[in-house]
């Protein structure tokens, strides 16, 4: 069975200017989404605050829910519905009045609360994150760190395999899926959690992965093919390796899909990341990276015919 | 190619039997009915089995993490010794300005000291020889060793207390200099845990200042509260019906009158009208007779709130603390905490104490009787202070505080000589127990905060095992039939690796002990995906190399040795940012980072070694003229 013809023949760099209006449009949609909304909806992980997980043994209303929350000053917390209806997620940002580092407390007094108001139905914690403001800022800076310091390995491992302008590609493209990816993620209104941000850095390393079997194949070519022309060669490389991107990126969203449908309420949000960051990353392979190889190949040959 | 293709066999089997053996514990515990796990006979066998099964994280057999941090700040008051006005001056400031570095606060400490040029070994030196001369140098070392001092001991604390509570297999480790994480799994009562381990449990005894300095107190917060611009037509007039001790009680609202009331929780006081205006302390509160006070429970975030005002603090004098009780009175619907007036300084401290009993009381008070109390017990040293102490205030009341809670304030009715001492309170059966615990393991020197904690309840955490589960085997499923579609019985070849793969990364974990949490489940069905990748790439490669007219042989090995520079770039990449991953996440994050890394290298194994082994078998034994993928 074959889903690509063995030789087809689609000429990718031709639709350079598409490519480029497309990601922009995807791009500038997720900044705008993200210049309203004052910047990404950071889970409190990365805030301080209390998330409380609570199973209703007979499901409540939510305005009920938010008057109970109201009687000890929580009114304003978050609340939502996490998977089944007697399943409340209830989320409150680190409130200055609550003074010191400890948030326990509060999950504890939220508990209270319910059991008092809710008499006859039973009230039991599945899931408690408390989390104080420093640690929040601690982790806000090791995680831009560590996205830092995994694209620097990766510019220094594939310059080394390959030659730079192919780095610059590379980055460029999945600097494009993660922002694309955090854009989508601001118009849908979705948070951006430590799961999301495990869920980014999966993306630059499957990006990274696709980008790198063309390369490798466009290495290849441009050794095997010397009198063709650079552009060609390149189209020649895509097309070839088409069938087992095609393949990967199948069976990687196949997972990713059932993940976000069998897989526990938890793991959604980090699949739906994933789903968005490998159709995009896959998108960027053959749109994003070539053609800024080409540019710079382009640049590199204008500035060799000035000499 | 006989031999390395023998050695590659062998590797292949010794794996797999490896796999078997470290995977068989954790198939069989599983597979165990909850009949057997729970009888006694077999108690040794069934611990045995779940240490060498896989290690399943918080989120998948739920429990509680906390990470707990030293207050520096109140580690440094506490050790100060005359604490004036220019003390607080420095410690305010050093507390506005600590910033997020470890122990940040000794620093600025230490700077706002230095800026006024005061000399530290007035608060600081107790009985330590500390040269005259010495600048600020000796008392920050003496402070910075007390601060890891108080987090070793904290540590060796904490995991008395766990062990008496009775935890499977808890953790409690070290992080940095100043904080703790606490693992608890399988923990049943969240609530009890936490309390247990977050409790400070600075046990002291202490005298009750004499009356008149009571009532002089109350008397001077009245007048300090009126000096607020208090119209006492704001009051509403709520028609809230008299209840017996306070006629004519008033709702008012606590905003309007003594500031913000975010951090009381609620939004009215009830007060008595009459003596409102003249006497707005007083008035929150209800008199018992003999000279004893006690508030309403709504009332007491509000009292203790106008307690901390910085105008209050300056007015009442330094030797003397308000303190609640903290067992309330019910009087029909409405509970009462009665409030206390306290030495601050302690008459006896909490270290004499050495043992923490539980028994039934058995006097002849039906109130008491039968409820559970708290007996403890003195070293030598605490037994003759508490012998002379009780002989000198015979009559009068010493205060049990735990916690600037007043556990009991008994009458001293004759000279204990014994060094006992009983706290009787409400107690539940469990209630009393954790008490003992924690007098028993003695107090925090300092106090230990709850800055992060993650707590998931044990159905959530057996749910996610079963969603995680069946995830992997519909991923599993999929994939395999449509590499089977794809590539038929390469495809096939291909699935077993998959099978293989899974095999692999699952007894490493169990091997290794490694926890596999949620997101661990989820690295582990990415790696069906991608693993997949490495044998596409070869099998794409065989195709291409079969169609310029290659032998079977001849593409197969092509395809395997183009092929493998592909796959090694690829991977490696993935496994770059996997490990940056392992090294920034916590906990659940690790758990995926490590799967996934585990699971890229095992299917580079079964890709490159395993499937090239069948391969290699099939087309030596057959003499294949074609392919079938």
């Amino acid at each position: 069975m074959e889903l690509i013809r063995r030789d087809i023949n689609f000429d990718f760099l031709s639709k350079r200017k598409q490519a480029v209006m497309l990601s922009m449009v995807l791009i500038l949609a997720g900044l705008i989404s993200l210049v309203i909304h004052g910047g990404p909806d950071l889970g409190i992980e990365f805030t301080g605050g209390v998330l409380v997980e609570l199973h209703f043994e007979n499901a409540e209303d939510i305005a009920d829910i938010r008057d109970a929350l109201s009687d000890i000053n929580l009114g304003n917390s978050e609340i939502k519905v996490f998977g089944t209806p007697n399943d409340i997620l209830i989320t409150t940002e680190q409130l200055e009045s609550i003074g010191s580092q400890d948030n326990s407390q509060l999950s504890a007094s939220i508990i209270q609360a319910f059991s008092n108001r809710f008499q006859g139905n039973t009230v039991t914690e599945s899931r408690v994150e408390s989390i104080g403001p420093k640690i929040g800022e601690e982790l806000v800076g090791s995680t831009v760190s560590s996205i830092a310091l995994a694209l620097v390995f990766l510019m220094i491992y594939i310059s080394w395999r390959f030659e730079f302008k192919f780095a610059i590609g590379a980055v460029v493209a999945l600097m494009h899926d993660v922002l694309i990816t955090v854009g989508m993620f601001s118009i849908l209104g979705k948070e951006i959690t430590l799961p999301i941000v495990a869920a980014l850095l999966t993306i630059i390393g499957y990006s990274l992965n696709d980008t790198i079997v063309v390369s490798d194949r466009i290495r290849e070519n441009l050794k095997v093919l010397r009198r063709e022309n650079f552009n060609d060669i390149i189209n020649r490389s895509l097309n070839q390796t088409l069938s087992r991107t095609v393949i990967t990126s199948l069976t990687t969203l196949m997972v990713v899909v059932i993940l976000f449908i069998w897989g526990s309420e938890v793991i959604k949000d980090f699949s739906l990341a994933l789903i968005i960051g490998v159709s995009i990353g896959t998108y960027s392979s053959l749109f994003v990276a070539t053609p800024i190889v080409v540019k710079y190949h382009e640049m590199q040959e204008a500035k060799k015919k000035l000499k | 190619m006989k031999r390395d293709n023998r050695f590659k066999w062998i590797l292949i089997i010794v794996f797999i039997v490896a796999s078997g053996y470290y995977l068989y514990p954790t198939f069989k515990y599983y597979n165990l009915s909850d009949e057997v796990k729970n009888d006694p006979m077999n108690i040794e066998m069934v611990t045995d089995l779940e240490r060498k099964a896989i290690k399943r994280g918080l989120d998948l057999q739920g429990g509680v993490r906390l990470l707990l941090e030293i207050q520096l700040p109140s580690l440094v008051e506490k050790l100060a010794i005359n604490r004036d006005d220019m003390f607080y001056e420095i410690f305010n400031e050093a507390v506005e300005n600590t910033g997020t570095a470890e122990n940040d606060f000794l620093v600025k400490f230490e700077q706002a000291a230095q800026s006024r040029n005061v000399r530290l070994e007035r608060y600081f030196d107790r009985d330590r020889r500390m040269d005259e001369n010495s600048d600020v140098r000796p008392v920050m070392d003496y402070l910075r060793d007390e601060a890891s001092d108080g987090v070793r001991q904290s540590l060796g604390i904490l995991r008395n207390r766990v062990d008496q509570f009775g935890v499977a297999e808890p953790t409690i480790q070290p992080q940095g200099n100043s904080r703790v994480i606490v693992e608890l799994p399988g923990v049943d009562d969240i609530q009890r845990a936490k309390e247990l381990i977050g409790k400070t449990a600075q046990l002291d005894f202490r005298l009750l200042r004499p009356d008149a300095t009571f009532t002089q107190l109350i008397d001077l917060l009245d007048k300090t509260l009126k000096g607020e611009t208090i119209d006492s037509t704001t009051v509403a007039s709520d028609s809230t019906q008299a209840e017996k001790p306070s006629p004519e009680s008033t709702e008012v609202n606590i905003s309007d009158l003594f500031g913000d009331s975010s951090a009381t929780g609620t939004e009215t006081a009830t007060v008595n009208q009459q003596l409102f205006g003249e006497k707005p302390f007083t008035s929150l509160l209800t008199n018992i007779g003999d000279n004893r006070v006690r508030a309403l429970e709504k009332n007491v975030a509000v009292i203790n709130a106008i307690l901390q005002r910085d105008d209050v603090k300056a007015a009442l004098p330094t030797d003397s603390e308000f303190i609640f009780d903290a067992d309330p009175v019910t009087v029909g619907d409405e509970n009462y905490y009665e409030l206390l007036l306290l030495n601050k300084d302690a008459a006896l401290g909490g270290e004499v104490v050495t043992e923490a009993k539980v028994r039934i009381n058995t006097g002849s008070d039906p109130s008491k009787a039968g409820q559970p109390e708290v007996l403890m017990e003195m070293n030598r040293q605490g037994s003759s202070e508490w012998s002379r102490i009780t002989g000198a205030n015979i009559g009068k009341r010493i205060a049990i505080v735990l916690d600037d809670k007043v556990m009991s304030a008994p009458v001293v009715n004759t000279r204990i000589p014994s060094g006992s001492s009983v706290i009787e309170g409400q107690f539940t059966m469990d209630d009393a127990k954790d008490l003992a615990i924690v007098l028993r393991t003695g107090s925090f020197k300092a106090d230990m905060a709850n800055i992060q904690e993650n707590t998931v309840g044990p159905s959530l955490g057996a749910d996610s095992i079963k969603k995680g589960t069946v995830s992997t085997m519909i991923g599993l499923i999929c994939v395999a039939v449509f590499m089977v579609i794809y590539y038929k019985v390469s495809g096939t070849i291909a699935d077993l690796a998959l099978m293989l793969n899974i095999l692999f990364v699952m007894a490493i974990l169990a091997g290794f002990h490694a926890t596999l949490t949620l997101p661990g489940i989820a690295g582990l069905i990415l790696t069906i995906g991608m693993a997949v990748d490495a044998n596409v790439l070869i099998f794409e490669r065989i195709r291409e190399e079969l169609l310029t007219g290659k032998t079977v042989r001849a593409a197969i090995d092509s395809g395997y040795s183009r092929a493998f520079v592909t796959i090694l770039d690829a991977n490696v990449t993935t496994l770059i940012t996997s490990i940056v991953l392992y090294q920034y996440g916590t906990g659940p994050i690790k758990g995926f980072a490590l799967t996934l890394s585990i699971g890229i290298l095992c299917s580079m194994f079964t890709a490159i070694v395993f499937t090239r082994a069948l391969f290699d078998f099939f087309a030596g034994k057959f003499k294949m003229q074609s392919l079938s993928i």
